[in-house]
């Protein structure tokens, strides 16, 4: 409801904006557009902005890590993994999680089997056999409801008894460092904290240009943004691959995942700091996750995360206009976190119209102001990369090439392009001379033009990568594209899908990303 | 073993309690030496800009 107050009072400003443009004399309305145009192209640089003052806390977070508060504290520990036909993980991650550095009588290992089709029951019915004090097989009659529905058997039966003093959820294929639930229930000694996550990187052997990616974004959006989030004092998503939470915390949010979204960690996130309780991220527990090798496969699985994002925006309207009970969760700077990502394909396309009004009503102005705007990704973008280096060195070296191109090639031809332009059009113009082309040719201005509007155009751009991965043919294409057009702009591509499929009310689907066994946890020191 | 304040107290091994010190104490060098190293990347940056800004 709030939304549609927020949409309609966003239109009355826009007709006002009209009404006062129209009634306006000749030579004032041009400058009254060209301020809108100037507004409508830095608006498109607040999610650079975001990022740059995400980054810029990041160093601070030796002060917020809340190490000092910490006693040594080992819970009894209720593990519960969701199962539906993972015969291919199951076991590897059973046997990882009881050979963890942990005192071994305070560990259990609930595995909901949601009614596998796949050798997944004999394979968890085998390992409680070998450690029935450990590892317990809950089995699902009826399955295929989602994931949500499959850890709340586990909750339920972790929770029936005084033995949980916390609950750990993980994914099927997750595997966990030695340390890494202890790094994890050391900050629940401190009695504000309710749930912990940990950082999740890809571990996938012989890994793609597409996994290198991933590792790439993970250190960006997990250990870099989340340290950020812990230096604001409030998580947006505790990882689902790796949610530790106090019995008390469980029992605060009702005993339950929440089963109406298909970002049920994420709404779990929200809940516990909505119960009052603080949500943390630990850095140094590291667990290690397989993640989709091709295009196709990883923009199911995103858009999931899409869609749910969008859902739980509207589900906690209330959370965006009132601040009362979220606590820093209703603070500026996740509000501006959240927002900037979720509104991101917007604002890039106000951000193309704006440039491109400019240029025809002023192409110099149009270049200065696409100039500061590029500039201003340029500078953001170095930053970024090299803050990337120095938070997950061994990650971000294996992935060096994916850091450099992760906004895409043209972009950083653009940045390249504002940055220097006399050097960039000098070499374009011997292009296009080469080519036989005058440099102030109709096909020059077009390209002119499609520069200017690339900072939306790169979406559709990478959406074509996702089109290229589904059809047999043109599958050789597809990193061609990732790489042209970016990865950052793929994933603009997925939330720009994910509001139109929410939309359309599209039936929401849980769709599994298939994984094959294949990650393995390496040693200290290919890390 | 010191317990969390919601929970009961539980006898702990020795050992236990050493290694949650010197994790304690190596995460908190890693977190250190991150800002350290933000704080190199800012002031690198800054020169950067201002080499910049003179040359073109």
């Amino acid at each position: 409801m709030r939304l549609h107050v927020l949409a309609y009072a966003l239109l009355n400003v826009l007709a006002a904006q009209i009404a006062v443009f129209a009634l306006l004399p000749r030579a004032p309305r041009r400058v009254d557009l060209t301020l809108f145009c100037i507004a409508l192209v830095f608006a498109g640089a607040t999610p650079v902005l975001a990022s740059a003052l995400q980054y810029l806390v990041i160093g601070l977070h030796r002060f917020h890590t809340g190490y000092r508060r910490l006693t040594p504290f080992y819970p009894r520990t209720a593990i519960v993994v969701p199962a539906w036909n993972e015969a291919a993980v199951i076991g590897t991650t059973i046997d990882q999680l009881l050979h963890m550095s942990y005192p071994a009588e305070r560990l259990r290992v609930y595995v909901v089997d949601d009614a596998s089709t796949d050798a997944t029951p004999d394979i968890v019915r085998a390992k409680a056999l070998d450690d029935p004090e450990r590892v317990v097989h809950i089995r699902r009659v009826e399955g295929g409801q989602g994931k949500a529905h499959t850890l709340n058997a586990g909750i339920d039966r972790a929770l029936a008894d005084d033995w949980a003093q916390a609950i750990l959820i993980i994914d099927a294929d997750v595997l966990f460092e030695k340390d890494a639930l202890r790094k994890m229930t050391r900050h629940l000694s401190d009695r504000t904290v309710g749930a912990v996550t940990a950082y999740i990187k890809e571990g996938t052997p012989n890994a793609n240009y597409l996994n290198r990616f991933i590792t790439y974004e993970y250190i960006t959006a997990q250990a870099a943004a989340r340290r950020a989030q812990n230096v604001f004092g409030a998580l947006a998503c505790l990882a689902g691959g790796a949610q530790l939470h106090s019995r008390q915390n469980m029992i605060d949010i009702g005993g339950r995942i929440d089963t109406s979204t298909l970002a049920e960690d994420t709404v779990t996130t929200f809940k516990t700091q909505h119960a009052g309780n603080r949500a943390v991220f630990e850095p140094n527990a590291v667990v290690w996750a397989e993640e989709p090798k091709d295009l196709a496969a990883l923009w199911k699985q995103r858009m999931r995360w899409g869609r749910g994002n969008v859902e739980i925006t509207i589900q906690f309207a209330h959370l965006w206009t009132q601040s009362n009970g979220f606590g820093r969760l209703a603070g500026l700077p996740i509000k501006m976190l959240w927002f900037s990502v979720l509104l991101m394909p917007i604002v890039m396309f106000g951000s193309a119209v704006g440039l491109i009004g400019l240029y025809f009503i002023n192409a110099g102005t149009a270049w200065s102001v696409f100039r500061a705007l590029w500039i201003w990704s340029l500078l953001v973008y170095v930053f970024q990369t090299a803050m990337a280096f120095a938070v997950d060195p061994g990650a971000a070296k294996r992935s060096w090439f994916q850091a450099l191109t992760f906004p895409g090639i043209v972009s950083l031809a653009i940045m390249a392009h504002s940055a220097c332009p006399p050097i960039v059009d000098a070499t374009l113009a011997r292009w296009l001379l080469a080519l036989g082309l005058e440099p102030r040719s109709n096909l020059a201005v077009t390209l002119s033009l499609a520069m200017y509007a690339w900072c939306f155009l790169c979406i559709p751009a990478a959406y074509v990568g996702k089109l290229c991965a589904e059809h047999r043919t043109t599958k050789w294409l597809t990193p061609f594209c990732v790489y042209i057009a970016g990865y950052g702009p793929f994933l603009c591509a997925v939330t720009f899908a994910a509001y139109v499929q929410e939309l359309m009310n599209k039936q929401a689907v849980w769709d599994k990303t298939i994984k094959t066994g294949a990650v393995v946890v390496p040693d200290a020191a290919a890390r | 073993m010191t317990s969390s304040p919601n929970e009961e107290p539980a006898a702990l091994d020795p050992d236990w309690m050493r290694v949650f010190e010197t994790e304690l104490a190596h995460d908190d060098r890693v977190e250190r030496r991150l800002l350290v190293r933000e704080l190199a990347i800012v002031l690198g940056l800054c020169l950067v800009v201002v080499a910049w800004s003179i040359l073109i």
